[in-house]
């Protein structure tokens, strides 16, 4: 009687042993990621211009990558996908960074040619040409329009934003638009600045901080949201975006 | 004897049930925990994309070019936005307003002297940079 006792306790610990690790792990099977691309925040759309599916790919013709050099199809590929847009019409298939560099390296927006006047690097100009001149028509043609102004777009090496010009950024952002910015000494998350083209989703003047969501930023985490002070950030451009 | 072991069988693993339990229940501190307030990702494949040492390594090289040529193209953009820093405005013969929401301007002119009102508002734009009016896109016209 004893045995049998024994040997039911026995089973019955056996099962509580093997299945209650996994009655209490279920709470956190639901955490999907895809690494380099986040879709949360209200649906904003987060790509990583380092993700493998794309980050190898030319983007100028002259060895350069979307992983090097893609900063500016990977943030508008952001915009594009948050709105469910395509970077080519009628193709049926939601922007990525791939698509978005594809279309800009034949329009010819990626830029090849070294000695440029005022090019930002002595070996020649690479990368994408700042978005607040990237052809109204194009974005049209996407589905999204920019407004008419740029609040820092006097030009290299591009202004540190005074509190109204922040407030004016602020007031774009609380209307629903996204600001595409172009900034000429972003800090690198491994030391020194780069330039760098991020969207900024939030804009708080009092604090003088911006919340962006950059390319090359958290791409390894499920929150990619940056936020910055923006006292010593020089805007080249900032651009407000959004769907037409 | 034989109860005796038993007895010492049946205390072991009641000792290990409730290590499991005391694990499943407090996870260890170096998992990222979830906050449930936080929006969870959506997509529904999972995919993990484990990035190389490289891809970790590699910093975004300067993305940004610029020309002197991009910057007067910007010039106009630029001279807008410092118009809408100063708006609403209210002139003497005219009011200039803007709407964040639309892009778009709202241009009030004194009807009883129109002609006085718009040369009004266009050296109001003059002094701030913008040489025409026609610069400004999405403008609504009234007259009160």
């Amino acid at each position: 009687m004893n045995k049998r006792l024994a040997l039911i306790l026995i089973i019955t610990l056996s099962l509580i042993s093997v299945f209650t690790p996994s009655l209490f792990a279920k709470n956190n099977s639901s955490v999907r990621v895809i690494v380099g691309e986040v879709d949360n925040d209200n649906d904003f759309k987060f790509y990583c211009q380092y993700d493998t599916r794309w980050g190898n790919n030319p983007y100028d013709g002259r060895g350069r990558t979307i992983r090097s050099s893609g900063c500016g199809p990977a943030s508008m590929a952001m915009l594009l996908a948050t709105y469910r847009l395509s970077a080519v019409p009628g193709s049926g298939k939601i922007a990525t960074p791939e698509t978005v560099a594809n279309v800009f390296t034949q329009k010819g927006w990626s830029w090849t040619s070294g000695n440029q006047t005022g090019c930002a690097n002595p070996d020649g100009c690479y990368g994408t040409k700042p978005l607040s001149i990237v052809d109204k028509n194009w974005l049209s043609s996407v589905g999204l329009k920019r407004a008419q102004s740029d609040i820092a777009g006097d030009g290299f090496p591009g202004e540190i934003l005074s509190t109204s010009k922040m407030r004016l950024a602020e007031n774009y952002t609380n209307s629903g638009w996204y600001l595409l910015a172009a900034i000429s000494n972003w800090p690198s998350s491994s030391g020194g600045t780069i330039g760098h083209e991020v969207v900024v989703l939030n804009v708080n003047p009092s604090q003088q901080t911006i919340t962006v969501a950059s390319p090359s930023d958290n791409c390894y985490s499920t929150n990619f949201k940056r936020t910055v002070s923006t006292r010593s950030l020089k805007f080249i451009s900032l651009v407000p975006i959004k769907n037409k | 004897m034989k109860n005796r072991a038993v007895l010492i069988l049946i205390v072991t693993l009641v000792i290990i049930t409730i290590i499991l339990i005391a694990l499943a229940l407090f996870p260890s501190r170096n998992k990222e925990s979830v906050n449930p307030n936080t929006p969870l990702p959506t997509p529904t494949t999972i995919e993990i994309v484990i990035p190389t040492p490289s891809d970790l390594n590699k910093e975004a090289i300067s993305t940004v070019t610029y020309s002197t040529q991009a910057a007067k193209l910007n010039q106009k953009a630029f001279l807008l936005a410092n118009l809408i820093l100063l708006l609403p405005y209210q002139g003497n013969l005219f009011s200039l307003t803007y709407d964040f929401e639309t892009d778009s301007f709202s241009l009030t002119l004194n009807s009883q002297s129109a002609i006085e009102a718009k040369e009004e508002f266009e050296r109001f734009l003059n002094q701030n940079g913008i040489q025409n009016s026609l610069w400004l896109e999405n403008i609504i016209t009234s007259y009160k």
